[in-house]
């Protein structure tokens, strides 16, 4: 009986971790590392491992009060074409043939995550 | 025909045979040498067929796919390089993997970094070189691309490497300078074929599905009230054409 209790803890450990990774916000943070955090950082800091070379500084994800400013359009424009479709840095390339349209909007999710959640907790 | 005229004939045709035959194996038996040193010592890292688009994929990725390697690389280059390796992704293949999170910023933690490549004998080198240069799948890709060297100016091509495109957020125009997280490029000349360069401008994800750096084919579904704004900014074949010239004009003088 002691065995089949474990098992059926151990299933439900499973279930729960295989859940977890496939969870958005874990494919959301993912995109983000894979596409944004060589430039913008890790943890959305704006001090990635390029950020020391360019001209123009990564925007500082985390910074509540400069993303907050930036309506979720403006960042998903930014993100499908490039800095320059609205009028920021030609740094910032076009994700639109790499990402898809949810995908994008997946990454403004935990980009929103970064910024803006920490001004709750 | 008399039999004397026939005679000499009919008396070569066996040795011709022989050397036919001989040689013949000789180059078989080199094909599958080559083969089964990529497959020995390769195909752990590197894929040699098409990969399925997934992220998981590049973040596993220990070396560049080569499924399309006789598109890619010169020849020359390879098998130079397979006797001696050389860096040429600063921060490795997939940089997140390396980082590491500090005061100062992110940073690459070298000691994670592939610190070595198999170094292949001369004779090893020719043979998986040759056998890389069959590898060709995506060859529409090349085949639609007629790159000539142009007479773009080292200025005006550095400016669309560094302002107008923005490529040296992400690689280096020469040592110690520029982005690290993508492959260094004042090698990529002496690397890559001049129309593989120029078509992996165009659309990387052509290339790679599950590459890191920005295609740019425009998307489908663009929203109306961008459509100008996009299409003004679209990468034009100037620009193509300098990016490709400014690559040589790097190369060259980092040969010097």
């Amino acid at each position: 009986m002691k065995s089949v209790r474990y098992l059926s803890l151990t299933a439900l450990l499973l279930m729960a971790t295989t859940a977890h990774a496939d969870s958005p916000l874990q494919e959301d943070k993912q995109l983000y590392e894979f596409y944004c955090s060589v430039c913008h950082g890790m943890t959305g800091d704006g001090w990635g491992i390029n950020a020391g070379y360019m001209q123009t500084e990564p925007a500082d994800h985390t910074a509540s009060g400069e993303m907050g400013d930036r309506s979720n359009e403006e960042l998903f424009k930014s993100i499908k074409y490039g800095g320059k479709a609205v009028s920021k840095s030609a740094l910032m390339p076009r994700w639109g043939g790499n990402m898809t349209d949810q995908q994008i909007h997946g990454v403004i999710a935990y980009i929103r995550s970064l910024c803006c959640n920490q001004d709750e907790q | 025909m008399s039999n004397r005229l026939l005679n000499p004939i009919v008396k070569v045709i066996p040795g011709l045979a022989t050397f036919l035959l001989f040689f013949g194996l000789a180059n078989l038996s080199l094909a599958e040498s080559g083969t089964e040193l990529l497959n020995t010592k390769c195909a752990q890292c590197h894929a040699l067929t098409p990969v399925k688009p997934d992220l998981k994929e590049r973040i596993a990725r220990k070396g560049p796919p080569l499924h399309f390697a006789g598109n890619k690389y010169r020849r020359e280059w390879l098998v130079e390089w397979l006797q001696k390796y050389s860096r040429i992704n600063p921060a490795g293949i997939y940089p997140p993997a390396h980082t590491t999170v500090t005061d100062e910023g992110d940073t690459i933690k070298q000691e994670s970094l592939t610190q070595s490549h198999p170094q292949l004998s001369k004779e090893e080198a020719l043979l998986v070189a040759d056998h890389l240069m069959t590898l060709k799948s995506k060859n529409d890709l090349v085949q639609k691309i007629n790159y000539q060297p142009g007479e773009t100016s080292k200025r005006k091509g550095m400016l669309q490497f560094t302002k107008t495109q923005g490529c040296i957020g992400c690689h280096q125009d020469q040592a110690e300078n520029g982005g690290i997280s993508a492959p260094e490029l004042y090698t990529a000349w002496k690397r890559l074929q001049p129309n593989y360069i120029v078509s992996y401008i165009i659309d990387a994800v052509a290339w790679d599905e599950n590459t890191m750096m920005p295609s740019y084919t425009l998307p489908e579904n663009i929203e109306p009230d961008i459509q100008a704004t996009v299409q003004r900014l679209q990468l034009k074949q100037k620009h193509i054409q300098r990016l490709a010239d400014y690559l040589r004009l790097i190369a060259e003088e980092a040969e010097q």
